[in-house]
């Protein structure tokens, strides 16, 4: 019965065709849009997970940096130096901005990073130097280059006027970009000398940073310390939290898409063969045989369909980023778990209806001319 | 059909109620012996489809029984009957009525698959029914490249 599910099924290829490409359709639909919320999520945290620093130390209650303002009194780097464990500290001063390049304007995290620290520079360079100088500034090649600048010419950010003497890679996301100037430039356009926004902690080698986090939040007051893994989830989990409403309404979107399509190419693949599971009845086959033929079409669909959208959503994690440089992709075995989900749910649903014809099909209809 | 034995006891079918009542088949009575060919002749709209469909246990009568080697047909609840047809009936439809997804070979088998035969040795049985009929070269064929004459060759089930 099986073998006759693949044969209605195959026979008709522009029924295949519109079976199989629209639960495609509609499971690429969830498994990219899942797939761009995690690539951000992740090009979100780049820069936590790149710093180089173990713990990172904000102001107490605050364990984001997006959308997140910290302030601690720049005593605190001392204080955290000292605490066992910690092998190095250093500030960090941020804001979110706009930095003009040529006629361009880009929404940034502008970071203020001393010019010797060990930590919290840009990760990755294409040109110049990651340690920007008085009046220097490292700006995102992708950026750069859209906006027609290069290593030497003057950008705005803060206010003020900064020369590009460094460009960086890997530090735009779909949201913002990255740049980066001397804390003492900050710090002077801000007006925030004697206060930092985080500190960077890099923990002695063999020496746990939860537990270096756990020391520095019991000996340094109004700080709040955590590693560098659970502060880069937290950040993850605030993008995750904000794109929550759209994912469930496009989700909704896709399953209703692929639970219409398969539904009514399986109930119309039933329809069109009527007589002959009329026949097949008359000649002794019981319900469930044929309804085993039934859900083996629309499971059949449904496989078919997961698979090719899985392989075109892989082929879109590679190309986007190469069309699109600020877009990333990243499929996660949970969201793959959770469309299997989905298409196993609109399959079972999408044979009711079917079955339902089928059961009420009278065996005697094979005598009644057509 | 083996030894089975069909008796036909005063078997009625009505259709509709009160003055759109039709009685298509009214008090028929026959017995059917083992290996005995039985013609049913009348003209049309006499009824002869409805007998056979209630003989075959496709139909219920309004009234009388049907008797297969004994057991009483027309008692039987309803999720006895494929197993009735599948075993001590076969049908040669006034339509082709073939699968029209599958090849000759697995239009013969499909019955005897039904009935539990593995698909090997239904596709071997079916293989030589067709052979036997002069049908070897056209085992593969889709029923719409066969004609009609062919085509009700096939409707002839490969059984356990």
């Amino acid at each position: 019965m099986v073998r006759l599910a693949l044969h209605n099924l195959f026979q008709n290829k522009v029924r295949l065709l519109i079976s199989v490409g629209g639960v495609t359709l509609a499971l690429t639909l969830i498994l990219v849009l899942d797939a761009v919320f995690a690539g951000s999520g992740s090009q979100l945290a780049a820069y936590i997970d790149r710093s180089g620093a173990d713990v990172w130390v904000a102001q107490s209650g605050v364990r984001t940096l997006h959308m997140s303002s910290s302030s601690l009194p720049a005593a605190a780097v001392d204080q955290v130096r000292a605490v066992p464990g910690v092998e190095n500290a250093s500030a960090i001063l941020y804001v979110t901005s706009i930095v003009t390049m040529g006629n361009e304007r880009y929404l940034a995290y502008v970071f203020g990073v001393p010019q010797d620290a060990p930590m919290g520079k840009p990760w990755r360079m294409v040109a110049g130097t990651a340690t920007p100088v008085t009046g220097g500034i490292v700006v995102d090649r992708g950026l750069a280059a859209e906006a027609g600048i290069g290593i030497g010419d003057q950008v705005t950010t803060l206010g003020a006027d900064f020369t590009v003497v460094g460009l960086s890679a890997g530090t735009t996301t779909i949201t913002n970009t990255s740049a980066f100037i001397r804390l003492d430039d900050f710090a002077g356009l801000r007006g925030t000398s004697g206060t930092v926004s985080y500190i960077l902690v890099k923990v002695q080698r063999g020496t746990s940073a939860a537990v270096v986090a756990s020391r520095i939040n019991a000996e340094v007051s109004g700080v709040t310390a955590q590693s560098r893994q659970s502060f880069a989830r937290q950040e993850r989990k605030l993008v995750s939290d904000m794109s929550t409403d759209v994912l469930t309404v496009m989700n909704l979107a896709g399953f209703v898409t692929g639970l219409a399509v398969v539904a009514l190419t399986v109930y119309t693949t039933t329809l069109a063969r009527r007589a002959e599971y009329g026949l097949l009845k008359a000649l002794g086959a019981r319900n469930r045989q044929l309804y085993r033929t039934v859900i083996a079409q629309s499971a059949v669909s449904i496989a078919v369909g997961f698979s090719l959208a899985l392989v075109v959503t892989l082929i879109l994690t590679v190309a986007v980023p190469v069309v699109a440089p600020t877009l990333a992709l990243q499929v996660r075995s949970g969201s793959l778990l959770r469309v299997a989900g989905f298409a196993l749910i609109i399959g079972g649903l999408a044979a009711v209806l079917p079955i339902k014809q089928i059961a009420g099909l009278d065996p005697a209809m094979v005598f009644r001319r057509k | 059909m083996g030894t089975a034995t069909l008796e036909v006891s005063h078997v009625t079918k009505r259709y509709g109620v009160g003055a759109t009542e039709v009685v298509a088949v009214r008090d028929v009575s026959l017995d059917v012996a083992p290996g005995e060919l039985v013609l049913i002749m009348g003209p049309s709209g006499s009824g002869k489809s409805t007998l056979l469909m209630m003989l075959g246990a496709l139909l219920k009568p309004s009234g009388g029984t049907i008797r297969l080697n004994g057991e009483v047909l027309t008692a039987l609840a309803e999720n006895r009957l494929p197993d009735i047809r599948l075993h001590h009936f076969g049908f040669i439809f006034q339509d082709f009525n073939l699968l029209s997804a599958f090849t000759a070979l697995e239009n013969v088998a499909i019955v005897a698959e039904m009935g539990g035969v593995k698909r090997r040795d239904a596709r071997a049985k079916a293989t030589a029914l067709l052979t036997s009929l002069g049908m070897s070269q056209r085992l593969h064929f889709l029923p719409e490249k066969l004609s009609g004459g062919r085509s009700n060759v096939w409707r002839l089930p490969a059984r356990s």
